[in-house]
């Protein structure tokens, strides 16, 4: 489903978010969009606005849980 | 537009896939990368825009698979471009600019540096005729000779008759200068287009014939204007030889060649910092471009982003370079 989206600080997203024609994604800072296997944002439509201060990310379940424990840390 | 300062990472797929066309990714400082953004495949003109301090972590080398599609080959092919082509543009570049103050600040004050010293050189002399004015008196008590001066005051009047007319000639030299100037200009700007047209007949007019021309303009133009002003101290030295008057010359070309070399002393100046700053240019870029060629084994995206940091600073030293002129011999020292 395309829609705009924000992500904001501290939220975790583990969803892939999918952009369309001129719709915009937002990912604040300290926010994080975290995906296994498939792509973070999927963006087919034109004139699309992403703007990350975050982290978008795609991981495997070992690496995800790998980087989870880091960031525990 | 994508605009990133955080995190892109991506172990399986592309953290960022399918974006549409046109797309503008600007990776801000602050970006760390791991592994793929893909822009989007197609006829479409998809633009990466890498700030200074990026770089992919994941294969430790800049730009190396860090976009998919051409677009980062396009990038580091540009940047690479400008890298080795930079140094030869300011050593070229430098040199045009001191042609350009030279013919922009020195050439408009070649009248005014003339007559100030063609003044300072009458004042001189009013100063010597008030000195020798008792010994002159003097001299007409010596009875020797014909007529009321006699032998020893006769030359004392024709001394003072160079001092009232040397202004006149002054000024009148002034405003021939002028007269001629615009003609000889004129004359000078014709033949050397027809001069040009007819030298470079045989081959093709290119940006070095160009270069080449406009510094040899420049010179004539310049030795030009320093002969023809010569005629606001020509006309008072040499006018009163034709009323048998000897006028010694005041040494006022000598003083406008003291001013001209002082000008010359601070274009070389800043010729040589030019230079060395070009040189050392020159020098850093052949070094990063081997440093380039050694890591470069994965294409040529690799090549630009390791170098940013170097060529920006080399940027900001090159721009504070200049460059040198000379001159021909202007006006002959008689």
């Amino acid at each position: 489903m395309n829609a705009d989206f924000t992500i904001e600080n501290g939220d975790v997203v583990m969803t892939t978010q999918t952009l369309g024609n001129d719709e915009t994604g937002v990912i604040e800072s300290d926010g994080q969009l975290n995906t296994m296997n498939v792509g973070a944002i999927s963006a087919p439509g034109d004139d699309v606005t992403i703007k990350n201060e975050g982290s978008v990310s795609t991981t495997a379940l070992v690496l995800k849980e790998f980087f989870q424990r880091v960031e525990d840390w | 537009m994508i605009n990133n300062s955080g995190l892109v990472s991506s172990a399986q797929a592309e953290a960022i896939r399918g974006v549409g066309n046109d797309v503008i990714l600007n990776l801000l400082p602050g970006s760390m990368i791991l592994g793929r953004i893909d822009l989007g495949s197609g006829a479409d003109n998809d633009t990466a825009n890498v700030f200074e301090g990026i770089k992919n972590t994941a294969s430790g080398l800049p730009f190396a698979g860090l976009i998919a599609g051409p677009v980062s080959s396009v990038v580091a092919f540009t940047r690479s471009i400008l890298k080795s082509i930079g140094p030869m543009i300011l050593f070229i570049i430098v040199p045009i600019i001191m042609l350009g103050m030279t013919l922009s600040y020195y050439l408009p004050m070649i009248p005014f540096i003339l007559w100030t010293m063609a003044l300072i050189g009458w004042l001189m002399l009013v100063v010597e005729s008030l000195i020798a004015a008792p010994l002159w008196a003097a001299a007409h008590a010596i009875p020797e000779g014909e007529g009321m001066s006699g032998q020893h005051g006769k030359q004392g009047y024709m001394l003072f008759l160079n001092v009232l007319m040397r202004p006149a000639l002054m000024v009148f030299g002034f405003f021939i200068s002028i007269i001629v100037m615009q003609e000889i200009g004129n004359f000078i700007g014709n033949s050397f287009g027809t001069f040009g047209a007819g030298m470079n007949a045989t081959f093709e007019n290119g940006p070095i014939t160009f270069i080449t021309m406009m510094f040899v303009i420049g010179g004539i133009i310049v030795v030009a204007a320093h002969k023809i002003f010569g005629l606001i101290t020509w006309l008072p030295d040499n006018v009163m030889r034709w009323v048998g008057q000897q006028v010694q010359n005041l040494g006022e070309g000598n003083d406008e060649q003291r001013t001209r070399t002082i000008f010359a002393a601070a274009a070389s100046t800043g010729g040589s910092a030019g230079s060395s700053a070009t040189s050392s240019a020159v020098q850093r870029g052949m070094y990063e471009g081997r440093k380039a060629e050694q890591g470069g084994g994965d294409g040529g995206a690799e090549a630009a982003g390791k170098e940013d940091q170097s060529a920006n600073n080399a940027a900001q030293e090159d721009v504070q370079g200049s460059g040198s002129t000379s001159e021909g011999k202007g006006r002959q020292q008689r």
